[in-house]
């Protein structure tokens, strides 16, 4: 019996080594070790190239805090986390109209998935042509009586932020809808039968049934959209390669490593926006423990 | 009368967003049957003379060498998911299944990790893969999509819980070993999982841009995203040329939504993410 157990765990010990060793390795070397490396490197004004890395302490850090042409950067990812909040609303109202009875329901649902399926170079090849002076958005203006607002989309400084979120919206809406669309579809048709009997109205379904049973749905939303708000890229960086004010936070990062090759810089900003997605995920889901607590 | 405000309603908000969603298409779609001539004289919301005119996606396909983007992309996507999805159930399977020392850490190190996105960590990752020498190689990428990318971890741990461990129990008992377990009940079983996994995978490997482009720089390794990326530069004044670039670049995901689109929605429904 004994002998059983050693050999059992013997086992144990096999599987566990064979099934974790090349994960772990991967792990460890493209996972942990350029984490690590990273804060390393922060504190040093390494310019990617030279075998010593000078230990500069804190000093890169100081100076993109105290420099407010770091701070606009932030700025930048801010029009993108409006953008965000207006997709979650739009895909809401859309996927609480297609979950009922709509004529050409499969056709509007995969409609609005299709740009989830397109890639960012694609999205934004296609908008730099859409954009364009006497492009397709321009005649659109003017065919609906717009004309005054006709303008450089993505030269003026003043509006291509604007235009980059608004593409960001109709890139990322798909994400949102075919969330929310899947935990609606989840819900017992029972509680809208039931709901009927008693004389329920469209708008008393959607508050008391299908609002509290998506909330989850809406908090993961969120924080998926929140994370990918700091970490906006592809758009900026393929449409407009960070000119024009449009370069978000980790497009400054990418242009000071590979551009500048000011890797210690480049480094700090990574940490700092690394913390910034920590303490959201933190508070996050300390928000979500703490309602799921009061909801037993 | 209340009814019929709101239904045509409805179909106005329905179809005003459709136009939104298709009208940078159709503009895309249009111009790249139109010759060069047409292109620029025309506005661009016209119809072009003729829908057999074709010489732009051959153009496309031939200077773009689009069959060898699309060839490699197609090995990114086969390695990068069989890998993920070997990883993602193996560790899964020992997390949720085993004790062992390191396991704290190890969970630790995993959410440390899915807290990073993995385009911010480059900046140190790249001087780490082009030590390895895997700068300029398919590995680069590949090993990445596997190693540092660890959502499918967490995908593969949420279908282990719904499988009771007396299932692996009965069948240790009968004789079965670990890897038995795993390979004939707890992987079938990981099946919807699996199917999401492989779903999310699929569209941001295809769509990746960036890895490909930091670590394959190399002409002869262009995946179907940086193809149409350099594609783009040296060709600035033939959009037409570009147009059918680009819906070329499109197809093959269009065509997969569609062949693929009742199980997609069947594993949505089924309660992958429960509201």
């Amino acid at each position: 019996m004994l002998n059983n157990i050693s050999l059992q765990g013997k086992r144990e010990r096999r599987v566990i080594f064979c099934f974790l060793f090349f994960p772990v390795v991967l792990l460890c070397l493209f996972g942990i070790w350029p984490i690590v490396n990273l804060i390393y490197l922060s504190f040093t004004s390494w310019n990617g190239i030279s075998e010593s890395k000078e230990w500069v302490g804190f000093a890169n850090y100081f100076k993109i805090l105290q420099d407010p042409t770091y701070l606009t950067i932030f700025k930048t990812n801010l029009y993108y986390l409006v953008s965000g909040l207006l997709q979650m609303v739009v895909a809401m109202y859309f996927a609480i109209i297609l979950s009922f009875k709509t004529w050409g329901q499969s056709f509007f649902r995969a409609s609005f998935i299709l740009p989830l399926l397109i890639s960012g170079v694609a999205i934004s090849m296609m908008f730099r042509l859409f954009f364009t002076g006497e492009g397709a958005f321009d005649q659109l203006l003017t065919f609906l009586g717009l004309e005054k607002f006709i303008g450089m989309w993505l030269g003026d400084p003043e509006r291509v932020n604007y235009t980059l979120a608004g593409i960001s919206l109709w890139r990322n809406i798909g994400r949102s809808f075919l969330l929310y669309l899947g935990a609606i579809q989840s819900i017992d048709p029972a509680y809208y039968k039931v709901a009927e009997m008693e004389g329920a109205t469209f708008w008393h379904k959607v508050r008391y049934i299908i609002l509290p049973n998506i909330t989850t749905v809406l908090t993961l939303d969120f924080i998926l959209l929140t994370i990918g708000v700091v970490s906006v890229f592809e758009m900026p960086f393929i449409l407009m390669n960070g000119s024009n004010g449009t370069a978000t936070v980790l497009v400054k990062t990418m242009k000071l490593a590979f551009d500048n090759k000011k890797f210690g810089m480049a480094a700090s900003l990574s940490v700092l926006l690394t913390l910034v997605i920590a303490l959201l995920t933190i508070i996050q889901r300390y928000v979500v423990i703490k309602r799921e607590r009061r909801q037993l | 009368m209340k009814q019929l405000v709101f239904k045509s309603l409805k179909y106005i908000s329905l179809l005003t967003w459709l136009c939104i969603i298709c009208l940078p298409i159709v503009t895309l779609f249009l111009g790249s049957f139109m010759t060069h001539e047409e292109f620029s004289k025309a506005s661009s919301l016209t119809f072009p003379t003729s829908f057999f005119y074709l010489e732009n996606y051959r153009i496309a396909w031939q200077e773009g060498q689009m069959l060898r983007g699309f060839l490699l992309t197609f090995v990114l996507l086969i390695c990068g998911v069989f890998g993920s999805v070997l990883v993602g159930s193996m560790v899964a399977y020992i997390l949720a299944r085993f004790n062992f020392k390191f396991k704290k850490v190890l969970v630790l190190l995993y959410f440390i990790v899915s807290m990073v996105p993995m385009t911010v960590s480059q900046v140190s990752t790249f001087k780490i893969v082009s030590n390895l020498g895997l700068y300029n190689t398919i590995w680069a990428p590949i090993l990445l999509y596997v190693g540092a990318d660890v959502m499918m971890i967490y995908i593969y741990l949420q279908g282990l819980e719904k499988i009771p461990t007396e299932l692996d129990k009965v069948a240790i008992l009968e004789g079965a070993s670990y890897f038995q377990v795993y390979r004939q009940i707890i992987l079938p079983l990981l099946r919807p999982a699996t199917g999401t996994v492989i779903m999310l995978k699929v569209i941001s490997i295809y769509n990746d841009f960036y890895l490909p482009y930091l670590y394959m720089p190399s002409q002869n390794l262009n995946t179907i995203a940086t193809t149409l990326y350099r594609f783009v530069g040296p060709n600035q004044t033939r959009w037409e040329v570009i147009c059918a670039c680009i819906i070329i670049s499109m197809v093959p995901m269009i065509l997969l939504y569609l062949v693929l689109q009742k199980k997609i929605y069947e594993g949505l429904m089924s309660g992958s993410v429960k509201g």
